[in-house]
């Protein structure tokens, strides 16, 4: 008497129809963050590295993070991969601004 | 009358620098960040204990935060300048004038008023702000710590006194410590929306509560504080500002709970809300 083991079962049916709903509302939400991470991150360096030169360098120097990230998070929406990333990068505009953009006046006007 | 010196003595030099990695951060950039990264943590938290049927699809969702960031930064610029008009004019020259600056009832009804715009841009009728309430309570509380902690360049101190408690910010006057009233009311507030929330209330209720309480408060602790008031009206900029966004929350609340009297009226068992999940 020979036992023989049982086939394996086959995989379920892939169901290209629907994506998972578990999965992606999480995943948008890391993305989201990481846009807005990545642009603070972007404003802090952009400020730290013109310093009080801020607005010698330029008179649109100051606006130089906005208009860059600005730039940046549009033409992302446009990349279904990159969307939720790229509304990320866009919500950091504001609240780098009321940090950093304050900050970086407010410690140019002690000189 | 000659001050009583304070008794509360607070051994603090304002305002307060920390250092971190050889470099020294101001208190009030610490505690900002700090505020918001705490906040949108919590934010996060609620948005993910939401039953499906509460939460707004994520990309509608992002776009209200969009929305809302947005009107904050705009809000609390504008309503800085109208605060102390004569100084931003007089300075009108300095770019550094006109960024610096900014209020929180001016950034909250800026929000507000931010996503009621990206709402109606998306089509949205849901009331969404309730998911608010506790990042803004702690957010705030935690940013208010570092006002306090900037001393008087900040502009968030209180007029002389002679209380107990008052602080001496370092020009050697006592002062009401109106930064830690703040921190103290938003706790209470928050406890008692906590327990509001384990409740069955309307969709959007805690958040005109919370904002409602939040510019009652507002409203007087700007009596208490050296302020520029508009000559006709004896209030400043912020306190008509108060005083509106209040109208606004009291009209809404009082069309929300007509609204449920109709509901229940008409015997209908599908709007009543299940708790906040920031209750659980």
């Amino acid at each position: 008497m020979t036992h023989s083991t049982p086939p394996p079962l086959p995989p379920p049916p892939l169901d290209y129809g629907h994506a998972d709903p578990s999965r992606r509302p999480r995943r948008s939400w890391a993305k989201f963050t990481s846009g807005i991470g990545a642009g603070l991150v972007i404003s802090f360096f952009y400020y730290l590295t013109l310093g009080t030169n801020v607005a010698q360098v330029t008179p649109f120097a100051p606006f130089g993070a906005v208009i860059g990230k600005l730039a940046a998070g549009i033409a992302l929406l446009f990349y279904p991969r990159w969307k939720d990333f790229g509304i990320g990068l866009i919500a950091s505009i504001p609240v780098a601004v009321l940090i950093f953009l304050g900050l970086c006046f407010a410690a140019m006007s002690k000189l | 009358m000659p001050l009583a010196p304070p008794v509360l003595v607070v051994a603090i030099a304002f305002p307060v620098q920390f250092h971190l990695f050889g470099r020294s951060i101001h208190a009030h950039a610490l505690f900002e960040v700090l505020a918001y990264f705490i906040g949108f943590q919590i934010y996060l938290l609620i948005r993910r204990q939401q039953h499906d049927g509460a939460a707004l699809p994520v990309e509608q969702n992002l776009w209200v935060i969009v929305g809302c960031v947005f009107g904050a930064l705009v809000g609390a610029k504008v309503l800085a300048w109208l605060e102390s008009p004569i100084d931003y004019w007089s300075h009108r020259h300095e770019l550094a004038a006109w960024i610096g600056g900014k209020t929180i009832v001016g950034g909250l009804l800026g929000g507000w008023i931010g996503v009621e715009i990206a709402k109606r841009i998306m089509r949205v009728t849901r009331r969404t702000g309730d998911a608010f309430v506790f990042p803004l309570i702690l957010g705030i509380a935690i940013g208010r710590l570092g006002c306090f902690l900037t001393g008087l360049s900040d502009h968030t101190h209180g007029v002389a006194t002679s209380l107990p408690w008052a602080v001496d910010f370092g020009d050697g006057v006592p002062r009401h410590p109106t930064q830690l009233y703040e921190i103290a009311f938003l706790l209470i507030l928050g406890a008692l929306l906590l327990v509001r929330s384990r409740h069955a209330h309307a969709p959007g209720e805690l958040f005109r509560w919370f904002l409602l309480g939040y510019l009652a408060f507002r409203f007087l602790v700007e009596f208490i504080k050296p302020r520029y008031t508009i000559p006709i009206l004896s209030l400043s900029a912020i306190q008509i500002a108060s005083l509106l966004g209040a109208c606004a929350c009291v009209i809404q609340l009082l069309r929300g709970s007509r609204g449920n009297q109709k509901r229940e009226a008409d015997d209908d068992p599908f709007h009543a809300t299940a708790p906040s999940p920031a209750a659980a």
